[in-house]
């Protein structure tokens, strides 16, 4: 190579390892759950779990808490607490506290994403009672690595689709739109595990309401194809009695079948623009996987009555559903999406549907198809 | 001056490279940001507005062909001259000109500014443009074919990126783009002449024409170089208008680098910062692309040596571009080099047409009386 080349790559190398601000691993603190809390009279309390590299032998992970009127207030505060900064761009989890969820999140979300090294793909939850308890009490736990505990939790259950995944892009897509109110898993400390208990509901950026996790599927369901989830459902007895192989265990008028949905679809379709009338289709194929009763699934028939009856059960449960989401004012499943999908000469706004959702009328068709039933009759 | 350049045999190009130099000079920084300007005006109908001016551009590009055929061998200052006289043809000529460095300007702190704010916060501008315009001039010194080379090496090694939109395109809500045709005939309009500042760049042709080796296949490269930028421009909009709800498409700056945040790979958690900085070279054919013109300019109206004007300009670049650090500024900059580029490279072949038609037709006619 020429002597002109050979300076220049010099030079070149020269500047750029040179005149760049460096960020060393090992004297920064990378952050992997991030938690925050309303304290009163404006405050919010933060807590966060971190990574320091550095002294071998150590366990990298543990935790600070900040307090402050701002997040990065909250933040600073932690940076002195410890003597070295925090970096935000590996949070894998914001946990919120259920006070500061009823109070409104979006400030937060938009001082999160407000800066473009902020992660986009980080999830979202909230704790039952305040996240600095969440997150602390399962730190003080013996053989409990906090960074995977609680991402893992939601991770897993998103994966299996038991909850739709939220993370920061799409709480804030969801909320924006008009038409559809964001979700968020919460997670309570119960018996020395953290546990996922139940789906909050928010209406706008504000905790509305919540439902238990084995309901969240018919949220899910209408969001995404679901393909593999495993759901318990309660039958009655009596209409497929005929079809006993033994006498039942109990005198119990209703008994449990567990299935995998093998694939399930939701369809909101718009019957009636005028009358706002929405007609909901939920497709489901399903493998019996248990029965606490021996009904014998091998005739058609039996088939047949056992799926009317798991279509009824299912279609009971997401009209009870739909009447608390109502009551609630909260439409998570999207009906006033597909209504501004069809709504000409004027966009939907939030508070048009607001006012019109209550009085919005549906009607639900369940169809499930037992694909098989396993080995055994 | 020459009206028609005598180009050497070495120094000519193939017609085919026409279609990595429209592709290259097209696809630049305004790609990063544009779906949120054109969802401005047009909202979910906004792909309606980038079909339409790919259509607008699609016209003048042939018009553009129309006006240089009509000479043996000119480019746009040969034409200017013999259409309106030495003087103002070569006024014209330094307009167009300046018209090329201040968008050279722009893209170059445009980029600075993306890399500042994705990547390194306090890395001081002046260092960005000088490693920039370093790559630039040492390229642009070369000549043309080197320029054409690093075009068409660049376009190949930098077209992987297309490949890792493949997980926004999975998350896409097709509830965004319904209900189709709502916004009216003049919210599309607007939303075109936003999308034209990305389209911007195809004015070239009116420089390198002088130096196609094969004049007559001319139009295919062109046409699927045009047609490439807006396809690629048309499925970064609809992915924008798809993934994001639409008060986030109206507001978030940088909408397409956005995109990329979310792509994650085993080896690299966030993929944004590879993006940028692998949209250097984007960027770079762009620059070298005009600052060439520059030069070229220089030389064909005022007898300038190239390597004297490369290095000025080169220079005068860089101190500028330490002054230029604000984002208002930045933006400012941009919407301004969007409205001089409307007028300049879509209206002004169209006014040049009838005029260059009618110079021949009235040439043709007193040669055929001086004939008699």
């Amino acid at each position: 190579m020429s002597c002109r080349m050979n300076g220049i790559l010099v030079l070149t190398v020269m500047l750029i390892s040179g005149c760049v601000q460096p960020k060393t691993l090992e004297e920064n603190g990378i952050m992997n759950i991030y938690g925050v809390d309303i304290a009163g009279d404006d405050q919010l309390k933060t807590t966060a779990v971190f990574y320091k590299f550095g002294a071998p032998g150590q366990d990298p992970s543990s935790l600070v808490t900040g307090q402050g009127k701002t997040l990065s207030k909250g933040q600073k505060r932690m940076n002195y607490k410890l003597g070295f900064q925090l970096q935000s761009g590996a949070i894998e989890l914001e946990l919120f506290g259920k006070k500061a969820a009823e109070n409104g999140l979006i400030d937060y979300l938009r001082a999160a994403s407000r800066h473009p090294r902020a992660s986009n793909n980080r999830l979202l939850a909230v704790s039952d009672t305040t996240a600095k308890n969440l997150i602390t009490k399962l730190d003080g736990l013996p053989n409990i690595n906090v960074n995977q505990a609680l991402p893992n939790i939601i991770d897993v259950n998103s994966h299996m689709n038991v909850i739709p995944e939220v993370t920061l892009h799409n709480f804030q897509k969801l909320y924006y739109e008009p038409g559809i109110d964001p979700v968020m898993p919460i997670l309570s400390y119960q018996n020395e595990r953290t546990r996922l208990t139940a789906l909050a509901l928010f209406k706008g950026d504000q905790l509305a309401g919540q439902i238990p996790v084995d309901q969240a599927f018919y949220i899910n369901v209408l969001h995404q194809n679901i393909r593999g989830l495993q759901q318990e459902v309660q039958l009655p007895l009596q209409p497929l009695k005929k079809y006993l192989l033994k006498e039942p265990k109990s005198d119990q008028t209703d008994f449990y079948t567990l299935f995998n949905i093998k694939k399930g679809e939701g369809n909101i379709k718009l019957v009636n623009k005028q009358n706002l009338h929405f007609h909901t289709q939920l497709n489901f194929e399903v493998n019996i996987l248990e029965l606490t009763e021996s009904v014998g699934l091998q005739k058609p028939a039996a088939i047949n009555a056992f799926e009317q009856e798991i279509e009824k059960a299912i279609k009971e449960q997401y009209e009870q559903l739909l009447s608390k989401l109502q009551k609630w004012n909260v439409d998570p499943m999207g009906y006033g999406r597909t209504y501004k999908t069809q709504k000409r000469n004027s966009p939907l706004t939030e508070s048009e549907w607001r006012d019109k959702f209550p009085d919005v009328t549906f009607d639900v068709d369940v169809n499930v198809d037992i694909l098989d039933q396993g080995m055994t009759p | 001056m020459d009206i028609n350049l005598k180009v050497k045999q070495g120094l000519r190009i193939r017609a085919f490279y026409l279609f990595f130099i429209m592709s290259g000079i097209q696809i630049g920084v305004g790609v990063m940001g544009t779906p949120k300007y054109i969802f401005l005006d047009a909202q979910q109908d906004s792909w309606i507005s980038v079909l339409m001016a790919y259509a607008a551009m699609l016209i003048v590009l042939w018009v553009m062909l129309l006006i240089l055929k009509s000479y043996d061998n000119a480019d746009i200052l040969g034409i200017q001259v013999d259409i309106f006289g030495t003087w103002i043809g070569k006024l014209l000529g330094t307009v167009y000109m300046l018209y090329f460095a201040f968008v050279l300007l722009v893209v170059l702190v445009t980029y600075i500014d993306v890399v500042q704010l994705f990547i390194f916060p306090q890395i001081n501008t002046w260092l960005l443009g000088f490693l920039l315009l370093s790559l630039v001039v040492y390229c642009v010194a070369g000549g043309l074919r080197s320029i054409v080379g690093v075009v068409f090496l660049f376009f190949i090694l930098s077209h992987w990126l297309l490949l890792l939109l493949a997980k926004p395109i999975s998350l896409i809500d097709i509830s965004n783009y319904q209900p189709v045709w709502q916004a009216s005939m003049i919210d599309l309009l607007k939303g075109a002449k936003s999308t034209t500042f990305t389209f911007t760049g195809f004015e070239i042709i009116f420089w390198i024409y002088p130096f196609i080796r094969n004049k007559n296949q001319v139009w295919r490269p062109i046409f699927l170089g045009a047609t490439w930028s807006a396809g690629i421009i048309l499925l970064n909009t609809l992915i924008v208008i798809g993934y994001f709800s639409a008060t986030q498409a109206r507001t978030i700056e940088w909408s397409v680098l956005s995109l990329f945040k979310i792509v994650e790979l085993p080896f690299i958690a966030r993929f944004d910062f590879i993006v940028v900085a692998e949209w250097m070279m984007i960027t770079l054919p762009t620059m070298m692309l005009l600052m060439w013109a520059i030069t070229q300019g220089m030389k064909r109206l005022y007898h300038v040596p190239k390597r004297i004007t490369l290095y000025a300009a080169a220079l005068i670049f860089l101190v500028v571009c330490g002054f230029i650090d604000e984002h208002h500024l930045i933006m400012a900059l941009n919407n301004q080099a969007n409205s001089i580029a409307f007028w300049i490279i879509f209206v002004y072949p169209l006014a040049l047409l009838p005029i260059v038609k009618l110079k021949k037709a009235w040439q043709s006619r007193s040669k055929k009386g001086a004939k008699r």
